[in-house]
């Protein structure tokens, strides 16, 4: 018999390896593409130039290259991996909590509801005294919360959440935040109405490292949270009573991951809107290419989804250039057929 | 190994269990038999530590069971459910594995001496030949047999069964209690069962508890319990009960209203 622990660490190096190396070649192809010329060679030297800290003159790159490299086009990459990863993340753990193939941030509605809650600080400035640059964010999960727990209170029966009744409070749930957002921006000032546009389609126009470091640490918070509970999200496959019969405290670990996995959402919306899809597409994938085991599952979806919405926005910018797409249009245009092909496969296995 | 002392539950304040006492000594295969909504299943779960009792007290092994750690718990007691094992898109040999959760810390990612363990329990329960197949692709009954290796890798010292055979043919049926039977005679494991047939109860069964609207009506060996004039006060059917040819244990037989064919004839003629 083959050793399985060996082949899943093998697994997990080969393809986490694989995504890692093409998580850096996105990063720079997406750094380099852009109305400016600058070959992806310059790139990785404009990054080595800053984090050595020496200067431009002893790695050969002109001062012009740094600041369009440094200052904008490098943060915005790497917003949209870290979102991309966060999104991903939090697919894992709602459609491994749900066991619900179809459960991811945007279709629940924690996407919207995080967006409501971050148009609210916007709109109303309440809280900025206490929170600060964290206002945005803070809002955003109390939204994500909200919205979370009104889907689950909607959909849940004695026999657990049906995939069906889930996608439909989901809609129902969308349906109220979406309505929110439409009355906030109809009665908003002209000056935050491009503000709040976006979070109905998401985008990453004009994001600095500011926002990068907002989600970075939720990020790592939420990898490690997943990790350490990767073995009790497997158990929680099998059915909460055989899970709790081989000694998982359910109703914790199940409480701390959904809001783990809200806070995660909540951070990524809060700065980039709602990009639907994401959770979806990539769990599933991954899952296809290495089985359904989320000690592999987990670090592997994050580095999808990283390289996933790094393309994504590329593609977003380009396609139209140099008018842009919301990236959220992007990733709706990919997610929704697949959407369709996961939920005609699950109805033919329920049947 | 386990006692029970009256225990009582409440739903919406209708008595499901009523001051209900038992005791389970080690290595004890005991059934547990009686009518729909007896309060079987609610007494399964109160002496798993799945539901608290209203009143009375539960001793696992001398200590009280909710003072148990939920592994340390987990290590005692192993549950086989009604409906087996969900058809999840793991390999046989990874559910198997999860098993081992309670001995398992937090950190510890290495398990080389659970995988010992895991091949050892595959090969018991016949089903090594399908390790690396997985679980959403086997048959109801194969599944019930994963379920079951699974809660032998957990190594109980008490088996709780929930109706185990209800979804299952007679062959997978009789071979599930055979796998339970010879487990339990090789490791001294306790078994505590929940049947709804009752010749299959007879047939495997150490000692019968009968239940009826949350009581115990009442226990003993299965000559003991099925008798005409019990299950009649129970079910509210009198049944027939003869004699298994080969165990000579109690089985029984339904009555019918209708005369058979032939009695029907004779009286005519």
């Amino acid at each position: 018999m083959t050793n399985q622990l060996s082949m899943r660490r093998k697994r997990l190096l080969f393809w986490g390896g694989g995504l890692f190396l093409c998580l850096l070649f996105s990063v720079s192809t997406a750094v380099s593409l852009g109305s400016a010329d600058i070959d992806p060679w310059t790139v990785w030297k404009v990054i080595i130039t800053r984090l050595m800290g020496v200067s431009p003159q002893v790695t050969g790159v002109d001062e012009a290259s740094v600041a369009i490299v440094w200052q904008l086009r490098l943060p915005r990459v790497l917003l949209a991996a870290v979102v991309g990863a966060s999104l991903a993340l939090a697919g894992v753990i709602f459609q491994g909590l749900l066991k619900n193939p179809l459960a991811d941030p945007y279709i629940l509605g924690v996407s919207s509801g995080s967006a409501v809650g971050a148009v609210l600080a916007i709109l109303t400035g309440w809280g900025i005294s206490w929170f600060g640059k964290w206002t945005v964010p803070a809002f955003a999960f109390i939204g994500a919360c909200l919205a979370l727990f009104l889907v689950v209170r909607l959909a849940r029966t004695d026999a657990g959440v049906r995939t069906e009744s889930l996608i439909l409070s989901g809609v129902v749930v969308n349906a109220f935040f979406g309505a929110v957002l439409t009355f906030a921006i109809s009665i908003s000032r002209e000056d935050l109405l491009q503000r709040i546009q976006f979070w109905l389609m998401g985008s990453f126009t004009l994001r600095e490292w500011d926002h990068v470091w907002i989600v970075i640490p939720f990020l790592c918070i939420g990898l490690t949270v997943g990790l350490l509970m990767s073995r009790e999200l497997n158990l929680l496959t099998l059915g909460d009573r055989p899970a709790y019969h081989l000694g998982v405290s359910v109703l914790h670990i199940r409480l701390f991951l959904l809001i783990t996995a809200s806070l995660v959402t909540a951070v990524a919306v809060s700065v980039s809107g709602t990009i639907g899809f994401v959770g979806l597409v990539i769990p599933h994938v991954i899952r296809l290419l290495t089985g359904a085991d989320h000690r592999t599952l987990l670090p592997l979806s994050v580095l999808a989804g990283a390289v996933f919405l790094v393309w994504g926005d590329c593609l977003a910018r380009s396609l139209l250039n140099p008018a842009e797409l919301p990236v959220g249009a992007v990733t709706a245009f990919a997610g929704a057929p697949f959407f369709g092909y996961i939920l005609r496969k699950h109805r033919h296995k329920l049947n | 190994m386990l006692i029970a002392e009256g225990i009582t539950k409440l739903y919406g304040g209708k008595k499901i269990l009523d001051g209900i006492h038992l005791r389970l000594e080690r290595g004890e295969f005991l059934g547990l038999l009686g009518p729909n909504g007896s309060g079987k299943s609610t007494l399964v779960k109160c002496l798993t530590g799945e539901e608290r009792p209203d009143a009375g007290t539960i001793w696992l092994e001398g200590k009280e069971l909710f003072s148990y750690s939920r592994k340390e718990r987990a290590q005692k007691i192993a549950v086989l459910p009604q409906e087996g094992m969900e058809p999840v898109p793991f390999t046989v040999e990874e559910v198997v594995m999860m098993g081992r959760y309670p001995y398992q810390g937090k950190w510890s990612w290495l398990e080389a001496a659970d995988r010992e363990m895991v091949n050892r329990v595959l090969q018991e329960t016949g089903i090594d030949h399908l390790s690396g197949r997985f679980v959403h692709h086997l048959s109801g009954g194969e599944r019930q047999r994963v379920a079951l290796a699974k809660t032998m890798a957990q190594e109980p010292e008490l088996l709780v069964l929930d109706e185990p055979t209800t979804y299952l043919d007679i062959r997978y049926q009789c071979h599930l209690l055979e796998l339970i039977r010879s487990w339990q005679e090789r490791k001294q494991l306790t078994v505590l069962i929940i049947l709804h047939d009752i010749n299959l109860a007879a047939q495997y069964c150490d000692r019968l508890l009968l239940l009826k609207e949350g009581k115990l009506v009442q226990s003993g060996k299965p000559e003991e319990v099925i008798q005409p004039t019990v299950i009649e006060e129970v079910y509210g059917v009198k049944p027939l009960v003869i004699r298994h040819p080969q165990l000579q244990v109690p089985q029984i037989l339904l009555p019918s209203e209708r005369k058979s064919v032939s009695l029907f004839q004779q009286t005519k003629g």
